[in-house]
């Protein structure tokens, strides 16, 4: 990467259950100098500016587009700027003021009520992942060339792969919410 | 006991901020117009997320606590308001009394007396 770029796009995972390391990431890129631009599922794009101390949080939310603007709205008036978003997850930022920490919760409840609301949306898609997967396995086995035979198998495994790596996160987002209970934070 | 009231009952307690929202609302208020006069009314200690605002006025929109009152439009911005309905009032009714009870028993218990400013 030549040391003049003005963009970048960097491979990134975010964990469901790592919102606060999430937020610890950005906040260093733009320590560098590299702002969020966009946030995708795997790639986040960045623009080169003045390295700055720069809070992002991010909030799980599924609007219904009539509701988009107010929910916008709140966040500006209180000093936030939607940056970008990505399966329902709202990415926001503000200028981090000497020594304050700026939170989009005030509340352990309001926290806890993002992470459940994220939860029940992964439990409810879990049965349906599952369907697919029953779905592959009880398909006709015989007569089909090797070749789709090994297509068919290669699928599977990734299918299978998907689901348990949902199940996890459904654990680990399970733990999040009862660490946050009883008040402690990642 | 009123069929209001019973309802209204299984409401609480509230969270501080459930209640500081309602509150708010015993007249028609945007989002914003909300956390400002909480802040005010709290001489600046409670200041609400626009998360935690947001998440709160979807459900209690969705509980029949408050309900959407038209719009506002201050420098090209437009605005939802937002108002206690019957249900809501009475809940917010009730939490104060309650939080006034446990007062009572606070000043009889610990015997302390007066508000505030001796803190």
């Amino acid at each position: 990467m030549a040391t003049d770029a003005t963009t970048r796009t960097v491979f990134h995972v975010f964990w469901a259950w790592q919102d606060e390391k999430e937020e610890r990431w950005l906040r260093e890129m733009a320590r560098k100098g590299w702002h969020l631009s966009r946030a995708g599922v795997f790639l986040y794009a960045f623009d080169r500016g003045e390295p700055a101390d720069v809070v992002y949080r991010v909030d799980y939310q599924n609007l219904r587009r009539r509701d988009r603007a107010e929910y916008l709205g709140i966040f500006r008036a209180a000093g936030w700027e939607h940056v970008s978003e990505v399966s329902n997850w709202h990415f926001f930022r503000t200028e981090a003021a000497a020594g304050a920490d700026p939170q989009i919760f005030s509340d352990t409840e309001s926290r806890v009520a993002m992470h459940k609301r994220l939860l029940a949306v992964l439990i409810v898609f879990l049965p349906i992942l599952n369907i697919g997967v029953m779905n592959l396995m009880r398909g006709p086995h015989t007569g089909r060339p090797d070749w789709l035979e090994g297509v068919f198998v290669a699928g599977t495994v990734l299918y299978v792969l998907i689901m348990l790596l949902w199940a996890y996160a459904i654990v680990r987002l399970a733990v999040r919410i009862r660490q946050l209970e009883r008040g402690r934070r990642s | 006991m009123s069929t209001v009231e019973r309802k209204a009952r299984k409401f609480l307690p509230l969270t501080e901020a459930t209640f500081c929202i309602l509150a708010a609302l015993a007249e028609p208020r945007h989002g914003y117009g909300i956390m400002q006069r909480v802040e005010q009314a709290s001489r600046g200690r409670i200041k609400l997320g626009p998360g935690t605002l947001y998440g709160a006025l979807t459900k209690l929109l969705q509980q029949d606590l408050i309900a959407r009152t038209g719009e506002t439009e201050e420098g090209g911005e437009r605005r939802k308001l937002y108002v206690l309905t019957e249900l809501g009032r009475e809940v917010a009714r009730l939490e104060h009394r309650r939080l006034v009870e446990m007062v009572m028993v606070g000043r009889e218990l610990l015997g302390i007396e007066g508000g505030l400013n001796g803190d």
